[in-house]
């Protein structure tokens, strides 16, 4: 690990905070904070990594000399971009116009502030370029449309004040309007849902205005909504969009339309019959959105992304992004974005009259859409998807029903938990009973616990020195909770890791870790089981406590004997060892549980393995040395006993359960025996 | 200060792969995928890769609400929890992205108690990461105070070290050439910020005729998008998963 202290510390880093903005991005307008790579915008540097190396080639050196001349930015413009900067350089000063510096960029072209030296004005110019395949016939009919959207007089409409075309582009000069495009402007600073109603309400007026002329404006986005210093809005580019469409292709569209965010879905399909003024409500709509959410309709990583949002989906509603929206508002944006052009508003100026409506606190007129229309207009949209979903929805009924019926599914049980075997850390491999006995006593101790359901180690011992799944291993015992844990013992040392884990959310319920030496280990099984029980919250009863409470034994080497006993047992009970090795352990163990009880002969759990074993081992049942009544609880229990589910198990039952058939009255081996028996399950 | 043309073409800049192709074969996580974190190699690999993704773990934890202190060592301690294992059991059923892994493996470090108690033990031992690296200010401005969540931090601040990554590297091989300068000046024609200097600008300031700066640039970016998705596939499985986890980068931003 000790490379790690080579790091060079650099500390050429910009110091990374993650609350202080440095910079707004002048490109994508996105705050810059101070731990910004470089200093740069991160949104736009990961971007440009997404131009395929083909587009980036675009850059110059598969052109070399073509751009060089051009002013900043041109390298990365796309084709149509470079080739109306170069007319402009091209022009040098474009007719009457000095151009003084690029302000604007998009598909369609450049915006360059300009000065007309005839009139001695600031204007702005737009260069646009058709691309490749403009004719002379296309190049006119774009001045002829250019001049007609020219003849629109309006005060909310930028006016164009002269058409020209120079090499295959066309420019076009207009008002210079000092502030700034819509959105810069709403980034700089959100606007209140008051004064967003107003605008848009504005620009509505002005595009029927335009409808009323007869030209459609076809590409409403913030973009194209320029902002004077007073605040008033100003739509610029009016009609550009179908001039650009025109002859040509839908891919085509896309890529000089840039992003389709705002384009309603009859213009994505290329639906050109299905345009009308109500594309512009559309449109108008979407920027309402952008204003009061803070984000457009629909927004994909990709221009193909966002259109399948916008064909296939509904926007989300806009009181979910910004809860300040009030609900009559959203309707009026909601209605706007209607897939169904006849389900907008019909025109411009009832867009405009709804918003002033609501500005004057008067009812509106669009209806809010239900949970069942647009439920229904899923279905229409989606008819096949729905059958689809329908016949899943039936197949999935149906099939859960023969699951339900069939038990097929069981639950598992919450205050269930299984004790997998315990691994055994110690350096020194001869400690694995060490581990096996800890566990085993966990277990014992937990079973004793009535309001929790144990797993046996019968069935948990499959897992021993396998990979864990837990969530699966719970799933096949049908119990919700794992104990999993470690044991590592050196010398005198003991180190007990336990963890119990909700295998269902794989989650930790409790988890400790217990440092010991040998002799202060006593009483720690114990300890553990009461804490799994207040983990997993079972109740326990008033006797229970006090079994729990009970300290086995206070002699170190009896317990270690009755853990190596302990361990035999678990391994004879292994079903796939033969009969006589079987036999071998058994014996192993009850020599074992016989030297603990001779270390302390109140050992009583000890006591009762040692003589359930013995018993097993020679037939001869031991409880006749009980009372009548000791007797019958005891097969009362035996009979609730099964392999799975272990339950009471105080010596009585031990013994009990490990007897297979008591046949007739037992043989005590000793009377002596017997009473020291009698005096361990006593006390 | 004028730069040679000659290197500004920047042939050796550094080793270049195909335009396109990424040297996916040795790619760090996946040698720790492939191994299943049982060989030296992954084991290195596995190490190199905390050691440049520490901050967003940190970024993590200490939107958890923990204090500088406490943040660090449980960093630290995550760390070397996650190295000091063997056998990585977590990893074979993570066929994922190292991002989405050490996500879940934190966050299922942070819920254990009792490991978080050992760790903070280790991490104060051992300093695995270099967290001195954070500066004073940074500390106090991480404290939570922006309604975003951890995961949104914690995804943040990847996507912006394997930027700070990539760009490092970028310029460490100008630097290594002598074309500090031309790196400081190329890098702001990246993400082509109306009002930034033009080419004609900065081939003036720099003394280059502007054909060959747009050459240099061109190369820059080529060598960047070459950097980034190296770096990128540094952290996934599959040569397949780039451009996704690419877009997912840029959306994490943009959120």
């Amino acid at each position: 690990m000790g490379e790690f202290y080579g790091v060079p510390r650099e500390s050429t880093r910009e110091t990374p905070t993650m609350l202080r903005v440095i910079r707004i991005c002048r490109k994508c307008g996105a705050k810059i904070f101070s731990d910004a790579p470089e200093g740069l915008c991160p949104r736009c540097v990961l971007k440009t990594a997404l131009a395929m190396p083909s587009e980036a080639s675009v850059a110059g050196v598969s052109d070399p000399g073509g751009v060089d001349k051009l002013s900043r930015g041109a390298v990365t413009a796309g084709p149509d971009g470079k080739k109306a900067a170069r007319a402009a350089e091209m022009l040098g000063e474009l007719g009457d116009y000095e151009l003084l510096e690029e302000i604007g960029r998009g598909g369609q072209g450049v915006v360059f502030r300009a000065r007309q030296k005839s009139l001695n004005r600031t204007v702005a110019v737009k260069v646009i370029s058709l691309g490749q395949w403009a004719s002379k016939a296309h190049l006119k009919r774009f001045r002829l449309e250019a001049e007609a959207a020219a003849r629109l007089e309006h005060p909310g409409i930028v006016p164009i004040h002269e058409v020209g075309e120079r090499d295959g582009s066309c420019y076009f000069s207009m008002k210079f309007i000092e502030g700034g495009q819509l959105d810069e402007v709403a980034r700089r600073q959100p606007m209140p849902i008051r004064q967003a109603a107003e605008l848009i309400a504005k620009v509505a007026r002005t595009v029927h205005y335009a409808h009323e002329h007869g030209i459609l404006h076809r590409d409403i986005k913030p973009g194209n909504i320029l902002l004077d210093q007073k605040g008033e809005p100003h739509l610029t580019d009016f009609g550009l969009a179908r001039l650009v469409e025109t002859e040509s292709t839908v891919t085509r569209t896309l890529e000089v339309l840039g992003t389709p965010s705002y384009m309603a879905p009859e213009q994505a399909v290329g639906n050109n019959a299905a345009i009308g003024s109500v594309t512009d409500v559309y449109g108008l709509g979407a920027v309402l959105y952008q204003l009061l959410t803070g984000q457009p309709p629909f927004a994909g990583g990709t221009t193909y992304e966002t259109i399948k949002l916008l064909l296939d989906t509904e926007p989300r509603q806009p009181r979910l992004l910004n809860p300040k929206i009030d609900r009559d508002l959203s309707t009026i944006c909601l209605k706007c974005l209607e897939k169904d052009p006849k389900r907008r508003y019909s025109s411009a100026l009832a867009l405009a009259e709804d918003l002033e409506r609501w500005l004057r606190h008067e009812p509106i007129r669009a209806r809010h859409t239900g949970i069942f229309a647009r439920g229904r207009k899923w279905l229409q949209r989606n008819p096949t998807s729905a059958l689809l979903a329908a016949s899943l929805i039936a197949l999935a009924a149906a099939a859960g029903w023969i699951v339900w019926k069939s038990e097929f599914i069981r639950q598992p049980v919450t205050n269930g938990v299984a004790v997998l075997p315990f691994e055994n850390l110690s350096p020194d491999p001869d400690n694995t009973y060490f581990a096996e006995g800890i566990q085993e006593e966990i277990l014992t101790r937990l079973a004793s616990i009535a309001d929790l359901k144990v797993i046996s180690h019968t069935s948990t011992q499959h897992y021993q020195s396998k990979p864990r799944n837990l969530s699966q291993i719970a799933k096949q015992l049908g119990v919700a909770n794992v104990l999993e844990g470690s044991v590592q013992k050196v010398a005198d040392q003991v180190r007990v890791n336990v963890q119990l884990i909700n295998a269902q959310t794989d989650s930790h319920l409790w988890a400790e870790s217990y440092d010991r030496n040998l002799t202060d280990m006593l009483g720690v099984e114990s300890e553990i089981a009461k804490r799994i029980a207040e983990s997993l919250q079972a109740k326990l009863t008033g006797r229970e406590e006090e079994e729990l409470a009970v300290k086995p034994t206070n002699n170190p080497e009896a317990y270690d004997a009755y853990l190596r006993g302990l361990a035999f047992e678990i391994r004879s009970m292994s079903g796939s060892l033969p009969s006589s090795s079987s036999r071998g352990l058994e014996e192993k163990a009850t020599s074992f549980y016989e030297r603990a009880v001779q270390l302390d002969s109140n050992f009583a759990i000890a006591w009762a393995r040692s003589l359930a074993w013995t018993r097993v081992s020679t037939s001869i049942a031991a409880p006749m040395l009980l009372g009548a009544t000791q007797r019958s609880v005891l097969w009362r229990k035996r009979r609730n006993c099964n392999r799975t589910h272990l339950k009471p198990c105080s010596p009585w039952v031990i013994i009990n359960t490990k007897c297979s058939v008591i046949t007739g009255p037992p043989e005590p081996r000793s009377v002596a025996s017997a009473k020291r028996y009698q005096a361990a399950v006593r006390c | 200060m004028p730069v040679d043309e000659d290197q500004a073409s920047g042939d050796q800049v550094a080793p270049r792969t195909q335009r396109g192709m990424v040297a996916f074969a040795t790619t760090q996580w996946s040698v720790v995928l492939e191994a299943q974190g049982e060989s030296p190699a992954a084991q290195e690999a596995l190490e190199n890769l905390c050691r440049t993704y520490w901050r967003p773990v940190y970024s993590f934890v200490r939107r958890q609400g923990l204090g500088p202190e406490e943040a660090e060592d449980v960093t630290q301690g995550f760390f070397a929890h996650l190295l000091e294992r063997k056998r990585l059991s977590v990893v074979r059923k993570e066929k994922g992205r190292l991002r989405s892994f050490l996500l879940g493996a934190l966050k299922y470090f942070m819920a254990d108690e009792r490991r978080r108690a050992t760790a903070i033990k280790r991490g104060r031992g051992q300093r695995l990461i270099p967290l001195e690296e954070l500066r004073a200010d940074e500390r106090i401005d991480m404290e939570p105070a922006d309604p975003v969540t951890a995961e949104m931090i914690y995804e943040r601040r990847w996507a912006l070290t394997i930027l700070e990554h990539v760009l490092s590297r970028l310029k460490d091989e100008y630097r290594a050439v002598g074309n500090a300068a031309l790196f400081d000046s190329l890098k702001q024609l990246l993400p082509d910020e109306p009002g930034s200097p033009s080419q004609a600008d900065i081939a003036a300031q720099l003394g280059m005729t502007e054909n060959a700066l747009r050459q240099a640039f061109y190369r820059f970016r080529q060598r960047y998008q070459s950097l980034l998705r190296e770096e990128i596939a540094h952290t996934v499985a599959t040569p397949g998963d780039i451009e996704d986890e690419l877009r997912h980068l840029i959306a994490v931003i943009e959120a």
